[in-house]
């Protein structure tokens, strides 16, 4: 029985070579975007999916506030651990721990230890880490975490320490941290199986803290946050987290002094722990996280591209019908019931899938470049149990979804009538090509709206890319020397006296961050204007001589900052905080006194201190000092293209000096314009994303078209001889023939312009600084739309209109 | 329906036909032949008036009991011969025994019989189009003998034959009647009528003789 509908289908499939052809390019590219997409989306939700109750884990994190802005911070103040243990209910458990990083070596007998540099996934933290995160230990146990100087590792981690030691024969050995802090390895745990971003592999001892360079993060200070410290809590059954958030804002008020200030504000909140792996206000540790939003864009993406194959097998299917009619009248009047031909129709589709799935696991590594934005590095692509099972459901729904109509249109022709080919008309008031028309509409609607989404995303883009900052960014790289390097003060002095006796620089600033960077420090300054104080946030970029005229900014009035650090802090303010104190004109603010013993000297033109996305702020550039011993290096290089072409050779100077005083460090540099476009890298994967579904719906949508054409033509061979000895032209059987597709993608355009417009909009809503988007975007769009269309429809309407009438009619 | 008003293409017939008879239809375009015959088969439905097929109410027959019915003692025979060009001769053969639901071996069994006796075991492997009419006509003849039909319905079945192949239709048609297969056919042709041992003459809808 299955063997014969198998059978049948595969000679149907056979028959029809060039619908089959077009169904299934268009199945298995939706299909293979759905199973790319399956491999992403199932990744990154499968994070800590396999933790004991991790649906009552929580993350504590702070919420910090100054005058108008908040801070995020996934940490939260060391001393809220040991009080929450004491003084909170609803708690069933709890784990700190302090992520850092640094490095390890092992001591050797009769050897050199062997160094290990650039350690992750470190953490000091105690026996209570592990009654909320259990592990399975093949050595020792977690007891000696809460003494001095004892280290637990992975068995990965062990292996690397120890290659070819046993966790038996590891126990009792030595690390030494950061050269100055011997750990005994008192345990040995196996690595943890399930995704998580809780991959930690080396558990130093809490207590051992207090003798590392981190000692200070462990304090009692109410008011000190660091996002090292990190406290997760697991609440008792049926205990809401926002019971605990209460009790925890009450230890605040109790314990520290911020409650009583009005414009300095902490609070903490309970972040879930699955949360964790997901974009939002608080980092997860280091470690890259997925964005919900984009997730859920893939997916959409997905369902567009299966559903577009679908529509071209629906679409093909019932407008072969009429040539069907007969076969399948025969098969009623041979007893075929009607469920039994639905079966043998659901065959075809289900076989069509199958190819088209098994093609598609074939195309998913070329596919995979599309969605390569999106892709996580450890991604794996094997054919996991979990995905054969995905495939499986796939094959089904897909069946479903696209032989379900066509089956239930195919199996109700009343045999007698089909038979005489009379089942239907071919006129196009039918209900079939009504349907047909719809779902023809709805795939250019899909393909015309992501034409007019790629468009004014590439806009947008090209606007930020484009829009005057405020500052210069061309020809300018910057780098800065290790954090932790000794004696950095004067090695960046050496440095820097170095770097001048390069030729090829023109000119050089030793300070803060570049103008707009990620990197932001901010003061809470007070301006009494004679009537009222004027708090705001204000954000301090220390500075030299050199920076104004490296990037370029422009002085409204008064004079740049002096080399000499004087009394009080001499400010150049932008023309923001000017407007903010209240001043229209730059030259008012001159000479002003803001508390804290700052004076202004001179006012700046505003430029954008962050990405597009945000709005300008307040700021001052001051000679003093940030308080970071480390500072940033700017180098101007020449922007002429006789200049250009010794950037490489300025650049290798420049390296061999970083290398000379820091050695052994590794010289990273980052050009000023290529840091400014990672402002916008999301942006820019959204862009790839959406060229890439656009080129696969145009792709989809048009090659169903194709078939709809070329079924058309063929029914009306005779037609088009019989006009052709009548005297039509080429041209204007041409038109005849394209006009009720083309009306097709004209009602498309209508429709899809709004929807378009609607979202486009609403996402541009999220900038503060936006292109405008003229008409002519979706006028280029529907043009861009029509003319593939037309050429489509052109590889079948020419070649009907110019076929010579006499043969065509001869075979009628 | 014309004009609003109902238009009968079959009107005030009453037939019986028992069981062994060996019946031609015969009449001018448009009087409602293959109507009727469609009628018999069930592959239509009357819309007023009573038929009972072996005693049953086949007008108050649900769907699914009227398909049965149909499966287990109707077969069809058509002029333009009707067999499926995807299939092979063996295939077509089998498929109304597939939409039975009778076991392969069994298949396998009844078709090499069927081709054997119909003298085509060699074209079994053929396909519809690479067969000459006749020999068409002989497997769609075959399919409709297949699941041991006691009627046998047959529209025009040599009117796209020449007359030889014709004849031989009949004849064999002769015979199947003397195995005790009822048959009813509708034909154009006095000569093939004649095989028949009862004529029923329609015109306009209504039965003229019988």
């Amino acid at each position: 029985m299955i063997k014969h509908y198998i059978k049948t289908a595969l000679r149907t499939l056979r028959r029809n070579k060039l619908f089959s052809v077009i169904n299934v390019l268009g199945l298995s590219i939706g299909l293979s975007a759905a199973l790319i997409i399956y491999l992403i989306v199932q990744y990154d939700f499968s994070f800590e999916q396999s933790r004991k109750d991790k649906d009552r884990i929580y993350r504590v994190v702070t919420m910090m506030s100054f005058s108008n802005s908040s801070y995020p911070n996934s940490g939260t103040p060391y001393p809220i651990v040991e009080a929450t243990r004491k003084e909170v209910r609803g708690i069933d458990g709890s784990a700190n721990f302090f992520t850092i990083s640094g490095e390890a070596s092992i001591p050797r007998q009769g050897a050199a230890p062997v160094k290990f540099k650039h350690l992750s996934n470190l953490i000091y933290t105690d026996e209570h880490y592990f009654q909320l995160f259990p592990a399975q230990w093949l050595a020792g146990g977690p007891g000696p975490l809460n003494e001095l100087f004892h280290v637990t590792l992975t068995e990965s981690r062990a292996q690397t320490y120890f290659p070819g030691l046993s966790p038996a024969q590891a126990m009792g050995r030595t690390v030494i941290y950061d050269d100055s802090i011997p750990c005994t390895v008192t345990g040995i745990i196996k690595d943890e199986k399930g995704m998580t971003d809780l991959a930690f592999q080396e558990f130093i001892s809490l207590p051992t803290i207090k003798h590392s360079s981190s000692s200070d993060e462990a304090g009692s200070d109410w008011g000190s946050l660091n996002s090292n410290t990190q406290f997760f809590v697991r609440l008792e059954k049926g205990v809401q987290p926002g019971q605990v958030e209460q009790q925890l804002a009450t230890l605040r008020k109790k314990y520290s002094n911020d409650g009583k200030d009005t414009i300095n504000k902490m609070i903490q909140h309970l972040q879930p722990l699955t949360d964790i792996h997901f974009t939002g206000d608080y980092a997860s540790f280091g470690k890259r996280q997925a964005s919900k939003a984009a997730l859920y864009g893939l997916l959409v993406v997905a369902i567009f591209l299966l559903s577009l194959g679908s529509i071209n097998f629906i679409n093909l299917t019932t407008a072969q019908a009429a040539q069907r009619a007969k076969e399948i009248g025969i098969r009623k009047t041979m007893g075929g019931s009607r469920r039994q031909l639905i079966t043998q129709f659901l065959s075809e589709a289900f076989l069509l899938t199958l190819i088209s799935t098994l093609l598609s696991v074939g195309l998913a590594p070329w596919l995979m470049k599309a969605f390569s934005d999106f892709i996580p590095k450890d991604l794996p692509f094997t054919l996991s149990a979990n995905l054969y099972l995905f495939l499986a459901g796939l094959v089904i729904v897909v069946t479903l979804l696209s032989g379900f109509y066509p089956a239930l249109v195919l199996s109700r022709f009343k045999p007698v009538l089909a038979m005489k080919n009379q089942a239907f008309s071919n006129k196009s008031t039918t209900r079939n090509a009504l349907l047909r028309q719809s779902l023809t509409i709805f795939q250019f609607v899909i393909a015309q709206g992501f034409i007019i989404g790629t468009i004014i995303v590439g806009s947008q883009i090209h606007f930020f890319l484009n829009k005057d900052m405020g500052f210069k960014k061309e020809a300018i790289f910057y780098f800065y020397p290790p954090f932790n390097a000794a004696d950095l003060s004067q090695r960046q002095q050496l440095l820097r006296d170095r770097l001048l006796t390069i030729p090829g620089i023109t000119q050089l600033s030793v300070c803060d961050a570049p103008p707009a960077s990620g990197w932001i420090n901010s003061e809470l300054m007070t301006y009494n204007d004679g009537k009222k104080d004027i708090n705001s946030d204000v954000q301090i970029l220390n500075v030299d001589t050199n920076y104004m005229k490296l990037y370029g900014l422009k002085l409204l009035a008064g004079r740049n900052i002096r080399p000499v650090p004087d009394s009080p802090r001499q400010m150049v303010i932008n023309r923001s905080y000017a407007q903010v104190l209240g001043f229209t004109h730059p030259e008012q603010a001159l000479g002003k006194v803001i508390k804290g013993s700052n004076i202004v000297v001179g006012v700046a033109e505003d430029f954008h201190q962050t990405s597009l996305h945000k709005a300008i702020r307040p700021l001052a550039m001051t000679n003093g000092h940030s308080g970071m011993p480390f500072q940033w290096f700017h180098i101007a290089l020449p922007n002429t293209p006789q200049g250009r072409a010794g950037w490489k050779k300025t650049i290798a100077a420049v390296q061999q000096a970083y290398k000379d005083i820091f050695p052994g460090e590794d010289f990273e540099y980052t050009f000023f314009d290529d840091s400014i476009a990672q402002f916008y890298i999301a942006e820019q994967h959204m862009s790839t994303l959406l060229r890439w579904a656009t080129g696969l719906t145009i792709f989809i949508s048009c090659l169903g078209l194709l078939g709809l054409v070329i079924y058309s033509t063929n029914l009306r061979t005779k037609e088009i001889g019989v006009r052709k000895v009548l005297g039509a032209s080429v041209t204007q059987i041409v038109s005849l023939l394209s006009r009720d597709f083309v009306k097709l993608v004209c009602i498309a355009f209508v429709i899809a312009v709004p929807v378009a417009w609607y979202a486009t909009h609403r996402w541009m809503e999220s900038f503060v600084y936006r292109t405008t988007i003229g008409w002519w975007v979706y006028a280029l769009s529907g043009l861009a739309m029509l003319v593939m269309a037309l050429l489509t429809l052109s590889i079948q309407t020419i070649r009907a209109a110019s076929a010579n009438p006499v043969k065509s009619l001869r075979t009628e | 329906m014309v004009g609003g008003k109902p238009n009968f293409i079959l009107k005030d017939v009453h037939l019986h036909i028992k069981e062994g008879e060996f019946v031609s239809i015969m009449g001018p375009s448009g009087s409602g032949k293959s109507s009727l015959l469609n009628v018999i088969g069930m592959l239509d439905d009357a819309s007023e008036g009573e038929y009972f097929f072996l005693d049953q109410p086949v007008h108050t027959l649900k769907e699914k009991q009227r398909s049965q019915l149909y499966k287990q003692y109707i077969g069809f025979v058509f002029q333009a011969y009707h067999l499926i060009d995807e299939l092979t001769v063996y295939e077509n053969i089998e498929t109304p025994l597939i939409y039975q639901n009778i076991k392969g071996s069994e298949r396998q069994a009844m078709v090499a019989d069927i081709l054997d006796r119909f003298q085509i075991v060699g074209k079994k492997d053929l396909f519809p189009t690479q067969l000459s009419g006749g020999q068409q006509q002989l497997v769609g003849i075959a399919r409709a003998l297949i699941g041991k039909p006691k009627l046998l319905l047959a529209d025009e079945p040599t009117g796209n034959l020449n007359s030889r192949q014709g004849e031989e239709i009949m004849e064999l048609f002769k015979q199947l009647n003397n195995e005790g297969v009822t048959i009813i056919q509708v034909t154009h042709s006095e000569k093939n009528a004649a095989y028949g041992s009862r004529i029923i003459n329609l015109l306009d809808g209504r039965i003229e003789n019988n």
